[in-house]
């Protein structure tokens, strides 16, 4: 527990790269589109841009021309759909900077709202800078978390990244200082990502959830740029109580004859309300990405990323150890590489594994026996379209995971391979 | 399983074809709780001589078209992983984890399935077809459970006005006998007692057409989707009035209906139509709803 708390205590000193908004932004960004005088002290600098990433999912293994039976809601994923449409403006005045991001998208039908809302306070010397930010921000852990949409070159971030990263971004307070090769983030959030499967953009528990990364990043040799960092999360969730019920009466046709027999009738009694729980959970993390320029070919990256948490998963098998009974340890990774091949063509290939429960456990007629309930992908990404972030994608994903039944019984892969071209635009 | 052509990725594609095949199941005749879907007929499937299923229990044999929460338990052979379940014929099977065995047989797993059917459900026999799976995916022999599907047959009459439709919504039928007493949800019986000379006939409240069921009331949904007034005794002889009013389609953008009129047997008239939301908006009560269908009904 102490070690913990040491190890803890190392990795909040901070995080990675500088400014927030420089980073976030392209960096042409600040330079065109201006629509107020250059920044005098008084009065603000105006830039804006988006961009535009719109998808066809050509196959689907696990789409079908059914409804849910659950939920009503279409099961046919082969479509045509605006994954994300983004417009932001910044504002700058001397050391304080605004920016506000707004996102649509058709993914679970038409939806709009707010993607960003950041003001920061900034200051920029020779050998360091540093920033403290306030508003909806990124949330400083690891690598693919950290970086933005259309400078992603798989269409996607990993299973691992997405389960405990639901939406890169929370609403909170954030640090950032580098100096020299020496990035370090530290930040204070609700600990309810944008796409929270439970309360996204919201906070139903007074405590916070603590994050940061402290991490390197230089130019090694000529050509050859490293990046690499250890993060860290501790957190609280959130366990909902339940309201009180009723009694009830409940008719069960226990011979099956269609006739409502005294027999028949139960009372369910009801019930007390339940007091809503609190849990702790953490995640620690490290990541590396390494890009060189090779001669005649181009640019090549090479990135890697692995990931320990407890009770943090918040999307794809969320995590409640109240409810559950014991703690839900997670672990995942992810490597990758991409390649440019002239000036047009780049490929990409990944790798990543998440386990959303390491101790999952499965009951068969004579024992108890480990579940392996981890999630394997392979993605492959071709892209064309330049060495800039105008480009078009085709990916294909090759999914294992656990969420079948085997004829004998036991769990096995549910076919879930896609093939998915992306039309994407920045503009600026 | 099923491979869809992704020729663009051939070698990966290849590779890819190993997951079980995402599939509801929702166009098989029976379906299983929980239960994994796999295509092809069970009976077709190559059969060993063990595992066996060593005891179906099943309470009634007799089953109706959209029958739901059927229970079918039983034990298995020691060895015994899953069971498999499906009717003979059908589109597919499936496939359920066995459970643990109970004190009376401690070393035979056991299984319990929720069933339920389509609601197309042809009225015959069927195969019900279990059998015990152990590890490679090993199928036993079959044991059978015959199944015989009853038809939901329309009440009967003297003279009935059925209304059916397709979606989940609360439609209502208003029929208006020839001397203008409408039967509806609001009035659910014509005979009148105040109105003829008094009787001392128990019985006489059903000389009245009589509507069965207010289907999906309110939006509190029941599956039936089904309505009929019934004259059980001689009706009035005249022109009758059947209307089709529409309460609510609770969410749906239509429903398809359909108005028939029987007089012994046999048809006097039907009509088809659609209810769109804005049929919604007329009032409800007596008198509302569009007219459906006019049908005479000679004298005895």
């Amino acid at each position: 527990m102490h070690l913990r708390a040491i190890i803890m205590s190392a990795f909040f000193l901070a995080g990675a790269a500088p400014s927030a908004l420089a980073e976030e932004i392209p960096a042409a960004t600040t330079a065109t589109n201006s629509t107020a005088p250059e920044a005098d002290g008084r009065t603000w600098k105006l830039t804006a841009g988006g961009f535009l990433q719109a998808d066809a999912v050509v196959v689907d293994q696990s789409s079908q021309d059914q409804l849910s039976p659950a939920a009503g809601e279409p099961l046919n994923t082969q479509r045509f759909l605006v994954r994300r449409a983004h417009v932001f403006v910044e504002a700058h005045q001397n050391a304080l900077a605004s920016v506000i991001e707004m996102d649509a998208n058709t993914v679970k039908g038409m939806s709009a709202g707010l993607a960003r809302a950041e003001l920061a306070l900034g200051r920029v010397r020779p050998a360091w800078d540093a920033e403290i930010s306030l508003g909806l921000l990124r949330i400083p852990f690891g690598l693919e978390v950290q970086e933005w949409d259309p400078d992603r070159f798989f269409l996607e971030r990993s299973n691992v990244s997405r389960a405990l990263f639901p939406g890169t971004f929370d609403l909170g307070a954030r640090g950032k200082v580098s100096w020299r090769f020496v990035r370090a983030q530290f930040a204070v959030m609700n600990g309810s990502p944008l796409a929270d499967a439970s309360f996204p953009a919201r906070d139903p528990n007074a405590a916070k959830d603590f994050v940061g990364r402290l991490g390197v990043d230089a130019t090694v040799v000529e050509r050859v740029r490293i990046s690499a960092g250890f993060s860290s999360l501790k957190g609280t969730g959130f366990h909902p109580g339940t309201p009180a019920t009723k009694d009830v009466l409940v008719w069960r046709d226990q011979n099956e004859d269609g006739i409502v027999q005294l027999s028949e009738i139960q009372v369910i009694a009801g019930r007390a309300a339940t007091p809503s729980q609190n849990f702790s959970r953490f995640a620690v993390g490290a990541d590396s990405r390494i890009g060189a320029t090779l001669p005649r070919l181009g640019r090549l990256m090479v990135f890697g990323e692995v990931v320990w948490g407890a009770n943090l998963d918040r999307a794809l098998l969320p995590a409640d150890p109240v409810a559950s009974g014991r703690d839900l340890r997670e672990f995942g990774w992810v490597v990758g590489a991409s390649q440019e091949f002239t000036t047009r063509a780049a490929l990409g290939i990944r790798y990543d594994f998440y386990n959303p429960d390491v101790d999952g456990f499965r009951q068969t007629p004579t024992a108890i026996a480990p579940k392996d309930m981890s999630f394997r992908t392979w993605t492959v990404t071709v892209s064309w379209g330049g060495l800039g972030r105008d480009r078009l994608l085709l990916e294909y994903q090759h999914n294992r995971n656990a969420l079948a039944v085997a004829a004998d019984g036991s769990p096995t892969s549910l076919a879930a391979d896609t093939l998915t071209l992306r039309g994407q635009v920045v503009f600026q | 399983m099923r491979c869809r052509p992704v020729w663009l990725f051939l070698p990966l594609f290849l590779a890819a074809c190993g997951g079980v095949a995402s599939d509801t199941g929702l166009e098989a005749l029976v379906r299983v709780t929980g239960g994994q879907f796999y295509r092809g007929a069970i009976d077709k499937l190559s059969s060993a001589s063990t595992p066996t299923v060593v005891e179906v229990r099943n309470s009634m044999t007799v089953i109706a078209p959209g029958l739901l929460n059927k229970q079918v338990s039983g034990r298995l052979d020691p060895g015994s992983t899953a069971m498999a379940i499906g009717f003979a014929g059908d589109i597919g099977y499936w496939i359920l984890p066995a459970d643990v065995a109970d004190s009376d047989s401690p070393t035979q797993p056991t299984f319990h399935a929720v069933l339920s059917f389509a609601l197309a459900l042809p009225a015959k026999s069927y195969d019900l077809i279990v059998r015990a799976v152990s590890v490679p995916g090993v199928f036993g022999p079959a044991a059978h459970v015959a199944l015989d599907v009853q038809q939901t047959l329309p009440p009967t009459g003297t003279l009935v006005v059925s209304l059916w439709w397709d979606t989940g919504s609360d439609l209502d039928l208003h029929v208006v006998e020839p001397n203008g007493t409408e039967i509806w949800a609001g009035n659910l019986n014509s005979y009148d007692a105040y109105a003829v000379t008094p009787t001392t006939d128990a019985g006489a409240w059903n000389e009245g057409g009589i509507l069965d069921f207010d289907s999906n009331a309110a939006c509190v949904l029941d599956g039936r989707c089904n309505e009929n007034v019934v004259w059980s005794a001689t009706p009035p002889a005249g022109t009758y009035l059947a209307r089709v009013d529409t309460f609510s389609l609770c969410g749906n953008t239509a429903a398809r209906w359909t108005v028939e009129a029987f007089l012994n047997g046999a048809s006097l008239g039907r009509a088809e139509g659609e209810s769109v939301a804005s049929n919604q908006r007329f009032s409800k009560g007596k008198g509302s709803g569009l007219a459906a269908l006019s049908f005479t009904v000679p004298p005895p």
